[in-house]
């Protein structure tokens, strides 16, 4: 028995409903000598601006039980440089490339659009909303519904490609901004970002990032994670892709049991490059012992399961 | 680079915190170039997130490498409790290794406790090539540098110090640096920050080349993370990545002014 464990989101054809999370997979050249990109349904690029940024001092990561703490700070070639040096890598790969970027107001999300849209390469765009908006009051972008909205807006306007928003969790209600994001059209929502945290060094007394604070990711915050996921298929009825933590094949059945229609695995390759083979496998073992052809019968099973419970208890 | 598995063949405790560890792992082994690391997971992954980047300290018969390996932390810990027969992963060889020097130059190797590391691999390198270089080693204590017994072995030439004259002369090894300095000198080293910022500032003020191993908290050892940057002195790119740039660099190449220990 075949299962069938692809997926379309919005107009992404994904072979494998698994994507190399940003910022731990690079532009996607630097892993290629290691695995190739077999394991991958879709890559999500580093975050891209239309500046280069240097980023943060080091040390940059710090690593936590069960996490890592990082304050990479965005470095990343800006837009110029990716276009000319990393988009002609992307054309020989039989995968989706999805390109993560940001802004630093309403007007360079748009712009940024614009530019990815002409690209051939590229498949989908990612919003990085999780930076602060320098031209007004400096508040994160992904803090505020209505800026959350407006972003959304700017860039779906200036491109024709699928538009995913990837959430930060560090909100008070995640589910405001997914409708936000929804309704200044987003096709597909991420999340969640990293966690806002942050270590000391208590010999020094100093923190142990150069950065300060920094993003908590990792096993740590799936549980986080997976309650957003959980929070934010009630609310919208467009495709989640869940991200936060998963590091074995159970944690990725969790996600998408939570409404997740595919999922990011970011800081797990870090411990075992292979681990989204692994998590494949998983999947499909997973689907052949439940007698499942597919895995959209497991997608948001866990909101359906909670009902039909209630209701016999209720009845 | 190969992502693999390795079998332990042997670990050695050389002191309280130092061990050699003997890993059966030929892919990674017969492609190695001295002054490259590989990446090491502890196994079974407890609450632990990253593998642990290593210096080749030895590949024997192209088929095993070693490492050595000081406990620091959780991860060395680890490490340093592995039996034989014990499988783990890791991925390797990463980073750009040491360039062959100049046979004309007179070489003078400079190396500052568990730093010494990738020395060892790199000498049986140069004496293929019959490159004769001057070693110097320091530590804080005899029990810090134990493997020096290997290093008088392969060098012919070898100074130690230490912080508390345990063996050789008393002091750092940079106390001791401007003895060895001459017209012209190539200098290759390894070891702490502070020594290293001590022997650029010898470097810059007697005209002389050199080159570096530096390491650095990393995630994924390919360049993809941008994790474990340090300075660069380019302005245009003001960070070097460790891992891919390095893990050896020129002197000229990193910002020591903005380097923070």
């Amino acid at each position: 028995m075949t299962v069938e464990i692809s997926v379309d989101l919005a107009n992404i054809h994904l072979s494998v409903p698994i994507i190399a999370a940003s910022g731990t997979y690079g532009y996607g050249d630097e892993y290629q000598p290691l695995l190739g990109h077999q394991a991958w349904g879709a890559i999500i690029t580093k975050a891209v601006s239309l500046k280069p940024l240097i980023g943060n001092p080091p040390p940059r990561i710090w690593e936590t039980p069960c996490g890592l703490l990082n304050s990479i700070g965005l470095q990343n070639i800006g837009i110029e440089r990716f276009i000319k040096e990393k988009c002609p890598i992307y054309k020989s790969l039989n995968i989706p490339v999805i390109v993560n970027f940001f802004g630093f107001s309403i007007e360079e999300y748009g712009e940024m659009a614009k530019l990815l849209d002409s690209i051939e390469v590229i498949k989908a765009v990612e919003v990085n909303i999780s930076c602060p908006n320098k031209k007004e009051t400096g508040m994160i972008f992904g803090h505020d519904p209505k800026l959350t909205f407006q972003v959304t807006a700017a860039v779906k306007e200036n491109t024709n490609l699928p538009v995913i928003v990837k959430l930060t969790p560090n909100v008070t209600d995640i589910k405001n901004i997914a409708i936000a994001a929804k309704d200044g059209g987003a096709d597909i929502l991420s999340l969640v970002n990293t966690v806002s945290g942050m270590a000391i060094d208590i010999e020094s007394g100093l923190p142990r990032l150069g950065g300060i604070t920094g993003g908590l990711s990792g096993p740590a915050i799936k549980p986080i994670a997976l309650k957003m996921v959980w929070d934010v298929a009630e609310v919208v009825d467009i495709p989640i892709i869940g991200i936060g933590g998963i590091k074995e094949g159970p944690d990725a059945i969790e996600f998408f049991m939570a409404g997740a229609s595919a999922v990011q695995i970011g800081t797990a390759i870090f411990s075992d490059p292979t681990s989204p083979l692994k998590i494949k496998d998983y999947i499909v073992e997973f689907l052949k012992r439940k007698k499942m052809k597919s895995i959209n019968e497991i997608i948001g099973i866990t909101h359906q399961k909670l009902k039909e419970k209630m209701e016999r208890i209720n009845r | 680079m190969f992502e693999a598995r390795g079998k332990i063949i042997k670990n050695q405790r050389l002191s309280d915190r130092i061990f050699i560890l003997t890993i059966d792992c030929e892919v990674v082994a017969k492609n190695a170039n001295p002054g490259q690391f590989v990446m090491l997971s502890p196994p079974k992954i407890t609450n632990l997130t990253l593998r642990r980047p290593f210096s080749l300290y030895n590949v024997i018969d192209d088929k095993q490498l070693s490492i050595l390996l000081k406990v620091a932390g959780k991860g060395t810990q680890l490490l340093s409790t592995l039996t034989p027969e014990i499988e783990l992963s890791l991925h390797g060889p990463l980073g750009n290794g040491f360039p062959l020097p100049n046979p004309s130059k007179k070489l003078l190797i400079v190396a500052g406790g568990v730093g010494a590391a990738p020395f060892y691999f790199f000498a049986h390198k140069l004496k293929n090539n019959h490159i004769k270089p001057i070693f110097l080693l320091g530590g804080k204590t005899k029990n810090e540098i134990p493997f020096y017994e290997d290093f008088k072995k392969i060098f012919d030439s070898i100074f130690i110090t230490t912080e508390d004259g345990t063996i050789g002369k008393k002091g750092m090894i940079t106390d001791y640096l401007n003895d060895f300095i001459e017209d012209d000198i190539l200098i290759y080293a390894s070891g702490p920050i502070p020594m290293l910022k001590k022997i650029a500032l010898i470097a810059e003020k007697n005209d002389l080349d050199w080159f570096l191993s530096l390491e650095s908290y990393m995630a994924c050892g390919v360049g993809a993370c941008l994790s474990c940057v340090v300075p660069a002195k380019n302005e245009q790119q003001k960070y070097l990545r460790c891992c891919k740039d390095g893990p050896i660099f020129s002197g000229k190449q990193i910002a020591w002014e903005r380097y923070d220990c």
